[in-house]
């Protein structure tokens, strides 16, 4: 690695935030007396990374567009409540779970769809947009459709899928922990937005309209296209979130996505993305879920009470929206 | 152009969610068919802690069914926030407190909070009646099925029978500033150090679940990790039974751990019954609800309230009453054997 | 075959509303040729480089492009041609690297699906090659400097074939040794057959540039042709449709006793020990390179640079300035450099730009300000300093770059002074506002108010000042005054 390509790397906040969640395994490691390092709960790790890490990839690609989504777990949760509701009432879902997803994705797209349409016609300010959809999307949900509680009622097809499994752990004490299935789909999701932000012209264009939209323009971009595109794409794929989370919590509960927003948009500017477009990886992204899982998931480990849940969940934000900023004000002189 | 279709964009969104509100409240606002003669109707607001769950919404339903058999007497309006929230919920209550209600049930986020409105509100001769708040001054009566040293002795005697009454146990609670459930939580473990030597309760923390089955979930996991001896898990909130239940099937931890909460059938319906949960606790919402607008009913038309009273429904036969508390009898242990019976 | 022009453009009409922003513009470009296009903010230039780029149609008019009449261009079809544009923010994007911001263009253009690492190098190296420049591929684009980046913007329009680059205002930000640099380039460009069309405004650069020359005035074009027919003073005058002569200032009455008295002023390592005077009625230059301490001498003037030691003696008496207000109160004004953003709220009408520092004058009792005063206010300076505006309600946004100089100007004027310091007063402001600016400054010293010009602008500091002092790192290396003040005896020592 030469010179250059060094100080480019130690500039990234990506390379920091790798630097800090070692730090911390470490540390709890060492506190735990490495119970951390037992295999059940590496496992109960990576299953908790599964739902904030989908929709960190979703929050990411719109933040490197240069946007704001504050609806995608508005989208996910009407999406996977409707579906469910849908699948319930005619008796879907009995041997496989296919219709439920393909319904959350159809619901996901069409919302997705309506931001992107506002978004890309009226040149509005994304993070207004979608905290209003949001709302309406809320409203939709829990006033218009009167969308309930679907707990032991889950179609079996949906519960069986969320209980199966990748493979079995067996810890030192001979305890048995499972790996659940949908890890593999945090994989791939993380695999394709990798691919698609750095392989593929769109998300060459989402980076260029993150960086100079008026520039993307002349450069022969259809920006507004980009947009709608990206914009029905994080719906859908919030709607598939949103059913995955059905399936792992064997329950549909239309208010289980509140406020997720505000966990995940600051762990993604943690992990590097700016909040002025154009910068963020996949890398960086799920470095930070993954301090945040960590810690949120290792404070009982090490002996810190409860409390101190919102104190650090805060903190993150804080830390991530000053780097940013500060990131930004460099740029600029 | 673009700027007009903005606009009309925005009013219809605005027109969207005042409807949804609207909405709301049209089917929540279970009147009596003569609406217009409401003078004569005694006018009582039912504030939940939350509309749209499960729990509530049995509640919810508990309160319209009463107001469909009280029509003649009472207009109810059952409202609460969409999300667990104390500031929205004081503000609904101060809605109801404006508009001249003449009865303020509700069950409050944070009883703190509601403190200055529910003073306003006595002030304005308006009758406050509160469930799962009895730590409150500015009040008339709580209802509460029990007591919380009743309920959390109940728990802990119901895990001390799984456990066979030795062993280590941890609390969960829904959220650590849950007066409630931190109560509860405090009394079993009262009841464990004063009739089952053997328990030790072994992460002095209170463990929380923010009310949220997955997380329930996650920690129980961690807690089996840090405690590999771990035995009992003494939960509170609704969420807390289920979201262990799963993590000690998983685990392959059934007939080894234990786990018990207060819950909803539904919920715990399938555990119940695979054995994973042997008991959870329970009192019936709905019924306390109803309790509570028989009381006000009894208050507004000037009746004497005093201990013994009958608060006509089931365990409210003959009340306790402790201060401002009124204290029935309505603890229901929910076992594989009596799940069915319930239907929600 | 080969076709004497590259471009004809005869008779061109625009028209926005009522406004008509080009009337009758004819002019040619020749292949291999540099040709500017000047002319004064707001004249129509950037209505024709829409025009020629396909940005805008226009209404009436004839275009030729090599022998062929092109009755609609479109962007499309502008790039085609073989026509390139590269804009004042030259279309860069600052999160990329160098590399993609090379290729990016051309994949599009090509319609490309997939991202080639292979072959995107192999684009960025050849379109680098074109110009014969070398540029880390890797690197990021924003952390280039201003020099670099149009580099980079001139190889992605070599990339398309060019036959024609217009360039928009490219030397804006760039310092001498970057526009030398710059101008290597372009005429390395235009020695290899490519016909520049160079957007200006300023003399120098299109004396020093242009083969051809086109001057534009309020919409029409006022003189065309080859730049060595034309001498300077014929340039202004096409240029500012009046005659401008460079007007030397001479001291009318200066006072014996000095207004000002700076001892051994010292700022960390930035300024040294650094002592003069100023009387009333002079115009004092302080120039120097960036980096010489000028402007943090001038800063501590003004209570924004805290002094680490020496003494600054304001009418005799010994004064501390801790800040602007107390500045302000001692009847110190300061003009800052960057107009925009460290003198005017632009988002505010004139009127209010100007009575900004005189609001405790202006205000009643109980400081109440009555609009009326506000507006009067506007107005008188309006007239004193010929602001082009019709309505000093109007938000100080709506002025171009010389008109905004002048409020801000107002604005310290419409307080009493003694002491006035401008720091590059005209950076940025065309020929005829300069002027304006400078005859303003002369009046306002005979009339008694003592002046300092900081500025590194040689020709200004020469035409202003009656006496010049010149820092070189902190110090000062060099004082004269009266006719010793040429632009030679300074360039002699402040490098």
């Amino acid at each position: 690695m030469n010179k250059a390509a060094m100080k480019r790397m130690t500039r990234r906040t990506e390379f920091y935030m790798f630097l800090v969640l070692i730090i911390l395994i470490a540390v709890i490691g060492i506190v735990s007396k490495g119970s951390l390092f037992e295999s059940t709960q590496i496992v109960t790790i990576l299953r908790a990374m599964v739902v904030d890490g989908m929709f960190a990839m979703c929050c990411l690609v719109v933040m490197v567009s240069g946007g704001f989504d504050m609806s995608f777990p508005a989208i996910a949760a009407l999406a996977y409540s409707l579906a469910t509701t849908i699948c319930l009432n005619q008796g879907w879902c009995q041997t496989s779970p296919i219709a439920g997803f393909a319904l959350s994705i159809v619901f996901g797209a069409i919302l997705g769809m309506f931001n992107g349409w506002i978004i890309s016609n009226f040149k509005l300010n994304t993070m207004l947009v979608t905290l209003g959809t949001q709302t309406f999307f809320t409203g939709v949900s829990m006033g218009l459709l009167q969308l309930r509680e679907i707990t032991s009622t889950l179609p079996v097809a949906l519960k069986k899928f969320g209980l199966s499994s990748l493979f079995e752990v067996t810890n030192s004490a001979g305890l048995k922990s499972t790996m659940t299935t949908m890890f593999i789909f945090l994989v791939i999701l993380c695999a394709v937005t990798s691919f698609v932000l750095n392989k593929t012209m769109f998300g060459r264009a989402l980076y260029a309209i993150g960086g100079n939209e008026v520039s993307a323009e002349r450069a022969g971009y259809n920006v507004k296209k980009t947009k709608f595109i990206l914009y029905t794409v994080v719906g859908a794929v919030s709607g598939f979130i949103g059913m995955i989370r059905v399936c792992m919590a064997s329950q549909s509960i239309p208010k289980a996505m509140v406020n997720k927003e505000f966990t995940i948009i600051p762990a993604v500017i943690l992990g590097g993305a700016s909040i002025f477009g154009g910068e963020g990886s996949v890398f960086g992204t799920v470095t930070a879920i993954g301090i945040i899982t960590l810690v949120n998931n290792s404070m009982l480990l090490v002996g810190i009470d409860s409390y101190w849940k919102d104190f650090f969940n805060g903190l993150i934000i804080l830390i991530g929206v000053t780097v940013s900023a500060l990131q930004a004000m460099r740029k600029k002189h | 152009m673009k700027k007009i279709i903005a606009l009309l964009l925005v009013l219809v969104m605005a027109f969207g969610l005042i409807a949804c509100g609207n909405n709301n409240a049209n089917t929540d606002e279970t009147k009596g068919t003569e609406a217009t003669k409401g003078d004569e109707k005694i006018k009582i607001a039912f504030v939940p802690k939350v509309e749209g769950q499960a729990w509530w919404d049995y509640v919810g339903a508990g309160v319209k069914a009463w107001a469909e058999e009280h029509k003649d007497v009472a207009e109810v309006v059952y409202k609460g926030p969409t999300e667990v929230d104390a500031a929205a919920q004081v503000a609904i209550m101060t809605d109801f407190v404006n508009q001249g209600v003449d009865v303020l049930c509700f069950s409050a986020n944070d009883p703190n909070a509601c403190e200055e409105i529910c003073k306003q509100a006595r002030d304005k001769g308006i009758i406050v009646i509160s469930t799962e708040s009895a730590t409150m001054t500015n009040i008339d009566y709580d209802v509460e099925a029990f007591n919380d040293a009743g309920l959390g002795a109940f728990l802990m005697d119901e895990l001390a029978k799984m456990m066979g009454e030795e062993g280590e146990y941890i609390t969960m609670v829904g959220s650590m500033t849950m007066e409630s459930h931190n109560n509860w939580a405090d009394a079993a473990v009262e009841q464990a150090e004063a009739k089952y030597p053997n328990m030790t309760l072994v992460e002095d923390k209170r463990v929380s679940s923010d009310s949220d089955a997955e997380i329930a979930y996650n920690r129980t996991k961690e807690m089996i990790q840090k405690y590999p001896n771990l035995k009992g898990i003494l939960g509170t909130s609704s969420f807390d039974a289920p979201g262990a239940a799963r993590a000690i099937d998983e685990l392959g931890l059934t007939g080894k751990v234990f786990a018990i909460s207060v819950a909803m059938p539904s919920e715990t319906r399938d555990y119940l019954k695979s054995g994973v949960l042997t008991t959870v606790g329970l009192w019936d919402p709905a019924v306390t609800a109803k309790v509570m607008l028989n009381l006000a009913v009894k208050m507004a038309k000037g009746e004497t309230i005093e201990a013994g009273i009958d608060l006509g429904e089931t365990g409210y036969e003959a009340v306790k009453i402790e201060g401002k508390v009124i204290i029935g009898d309505g603890a229901l242990a929910i076992t594989k054997d009596n799940v069915d019976t319930f239907t929600f | 075959m080969a076709e004497e022009y590259l471009l004809q453009m005869t008779g061109i009409h625009k028209r926005f509303g009522g406004v008509h922003a080009l009337d009758d513009v004819s002019f040619r470009v020749r292949p291999g040729k540099v040709m500017c296009l000047a002319g004064e903010n707001g004249c129509g230039k950037s209505t024709l480089v829409k025009i020629i780029s396909g940005v805008y149609t226009k209404d009436e008019g004839e275009v030729v492009f090599e022998g062929n009449t092109i009755s609609k261009i479109t962007p499309a079809e502008a790039t085609r041609l073989g026509i390139q544009v590269i804009y004042q923010d030259l279309s860069i994007f600052p999160n990329l690297t160098v590399r993609e911001n090379l290729a990016i263009n051309s994949e599009i253009t090509a319609g490309r699906k997939l991202v080639n690492r292979k072959r995107w190098d192999e684009t960025a190296r050849a379109a680098l090659d074109k110009v014969g420049c070398d540029i880390d591929l890797d690197a990021k684009m924003g952390d280039l400097n201003v020099a670099s980046k149009q580099l980079v913007a001139i190889c992605r329009a070599m990339l398309f074939n060019a036959k024609l680059i217009i360039m928009d205002e490219p030397t804006t930000a760039l310092t001498k040794k970057e526009v030398d640099a710059l101008f290597e380039t372009v005429r390395q460009l235009r020695d290899s057959g490519i016909a520049i069309m160079f957007i200006s405004h300023k003399t120098d650069e299109i004396f020093e540039i242009s083969d051809d020359v086109c001057i534009m005035r309020s919409g029409k074009n006022v003189y065309t042709g080859e730049t060595k027919n034309l001498t300077r003073k014929q340039f202004t005058y096409y240029l500012t449709g009046r005659d401008i002569e460079d007007d030397y200032f001479v001291p009318k009455n200066i006072s014996p006793e000095p207004v000002l008295e700076v001892k051994n002023l010292t700022i960390d390592h930035r300024v040294k020990d650094v002592s003069f005077d100023l009387r009333k009625g002079e115009i004092l230059g302080i120039t120097g390179l960036l980096g010489s301490g000028r402007t943090e001498l001038a800063l501590a003037l003004f209570g924004l640079e805290k002094p680490t030691a020496g003494q600054i003696v304001l009418n005799g008496k010994p004064i501390r300035i801790k800040s602007p207000i107390a500045a302000q109160k001692l009847r110190i004004g300061y003009v800052p450099e960057d107009r925009l953003t460290e003198g005017l709220c632009l988002a505010q009408p004139i009127a209010d730009n100007i009575a900004l520092s005189s609001l405790k004058r202006l205000s009643k009792a109980f400081g109440v300000l009555k609009r009326k005063d506000v507006i009067d206010e506007g107005w008188k300076w309006q007239k004193t300093f010929s602001i082009k505006t019709d309505d000093v309600t109007k938000n100080a946004s709506t002025l171009s770059g010389g008109n905004q100089q002048k409020i801000v100007l107002a604005k310290w004027l419409a307080n009493d002074l003694d002491v006035l310091i401008l720091n590059g007063p005209t950076v940025g402001v065309d020929v005829g506002a300069k002027q304006d600016i400078h005859a303003l400054v002369h009046e306002l010293a005979n009339q008694g108010l003592a002046v300092i010009i900081i500025s590194d602008d040689l020709p200004e500091v020469v035409v202003n000042c009656s006496r010049v002092i010149v820092m070189k790192e902190g110090a000062i290396v060099g004082e004269m005054t009266g006719d010793g003040i040429t632009e030679n005896a300074i360039a002699e020592i402040i490098a």
